[in-house]
């Protein structure tokens, strides 16, 4: 992707997506952030997977707190 | 969190409180509770069948670190870091609810115990660090005890000790900053081999589409890779991607608890996704 001067470079799109998911991004960071995301594929995919990966990291946890090791816990 | 706590009461029926000092040390000998090495021979039993594997090497010492490797790339002491990280993260014991409150049960306790010695090697990655600030946490809450009168609020009041002389013990530790070899260095090599100098994607690090991503999650294979991926973050990234994704904690909490500043933080969870979804990508997240 072509970098324009006012835009964000794919570093720092990220890095708000990622902010995002923790706190509240000012209207401006969600603006700019949106807009990148708009245009660059890559990011547009990297957006969705911070949902996946916070899903894997709960049912990587979960995992092992399955009924086998539940038994094996209380035998 | 602490400012919160409650007096305390001199008049409670507490059995420990006449125990000679090291008080803490006795609380884990009394009748019923199961005896130190055989919980840890539990969980160790715990961490061979969720891996499936036949490792008869599951003791945390650093120098075996390399002998023995399981299917996945993981050291068992890995393998038994990340699954006490897991097993505390959701933790979902059920409470006794029959007592006003658990520390007059044994069962309880040791319950309540394990629970701490989980997020203590998680906090403090040591063993024996670990066994003697659970057992002075459990000491000082045995005190306040008569306060609670639910086993939850019990237990976070507990847990609330604990993070508390862990936190003490971390801020010592990290007068010689932990983090800074992390943190300081702006040519960190993740960003580097995912971005350009403008900061635009590498090509070969540009996010592809993951198609179905919802029916992997499941997939046991690809949890095993997630645990590899953790276990290649410097231990405070993981453990503070953990702390926030899976543990839900506010990002001004971590820290709090880890003493770094809102914009270290932000700095370590996006170097911790940008690298765990590089690697779950490179290990198969692509179907």
């Amino acid at each position: 992707m072509m970098k324009l001067p006012f835009m964000l470079s794919c570093h720092d799109a990220t890095a708000l997506m990622s902010k995002g998911r923790d706190e509240q991004l000012t209207l401006s960071e969600r603006a700019r952030m949106r807009m990148h995301a708009s245009m660059c594929s890559a990011c547009g995919n990297f957006e969705h997977q911070l949902i996946v990966l916070g899903d894997t990291a709960k049912a990587y946890a979960d995992g092992h707190e399955g009924p086998e090791t539940e038994s094996a816990e209380e035998a | 969190m602490l400012s919160a706590a409650p007096a305390r009461t001199p008049n409670l029926p507490i059995i420990h409180q006449h125990l000679p000092a090291p008080a803490g040390r006795l609380i884990s000998n009394l009748p019923g509770l199961v005896p130190r090495n055989q919980s840890t021979k539990i969980q160790r039993t715990i961490m061979y069948r969720s891996l499936g594997t036949a490792w008869t090497n599951g003791e945390g010492n650093a120098g075996q670190e390399h002998e023995a490797r399981g299917p996945n790339g993981c050291t068992p002491r890995a393998a038994n870091y990340a699954n006490q990280r897991a097993h505390f993260l959701v933790s979902k014991r059920p409470t006794s609810g029959a007592m006003a409150n658990g520390l007059g049960d044994p069962d309880y306790i040791e319950a309540v115990r394990i629970d701490m010695m989980r997020f203590a090697r998680l906090q403090l990655g040591n063993d024996s660090e670990s066994e003697d600030v659970v057992q002075e946490a459990l000491t000082a809450a045995v005190r306040d005890a008569g306060k609670f009168r639910s086993d939850s609020a019990l237990k976070t009041w507990i847990i609330a000790i604990l993070k508390h002389k862990i936190a003490d013990i971390l801020r010592q530790r990290q007068r010689r900053p932990i983090l800074a070899s992390e943190m300081a260095d702006r040519t960190d090599s993740t960003t580097n081999a995912l971005f350009d100098r403008r900061g635009m994607w590498r090509d070969a690090a540009r996010p592809a589409t993951w198609e179905n991503p919802e029916a992997l999650i499941n997939n046991d294979q690809i949890l095993a890779v997630f645990d590899a991926c953790l276990d290649k973050l410097p231990p405070q990234h993981g453990r503070v991607f953990l702390m926030r994704e899976v543990v839900g904690l506010e990002t001004e909490e971590i820290c709090r608890e880890l003493e770094v500043s809102p914009g270290n933080l932000r700095v370590i969870l996006h170097r911790a996704r940008l690298a765990l979804r590089a690697c779950l990508e490179q290990n198969g997240m692509q179907p």
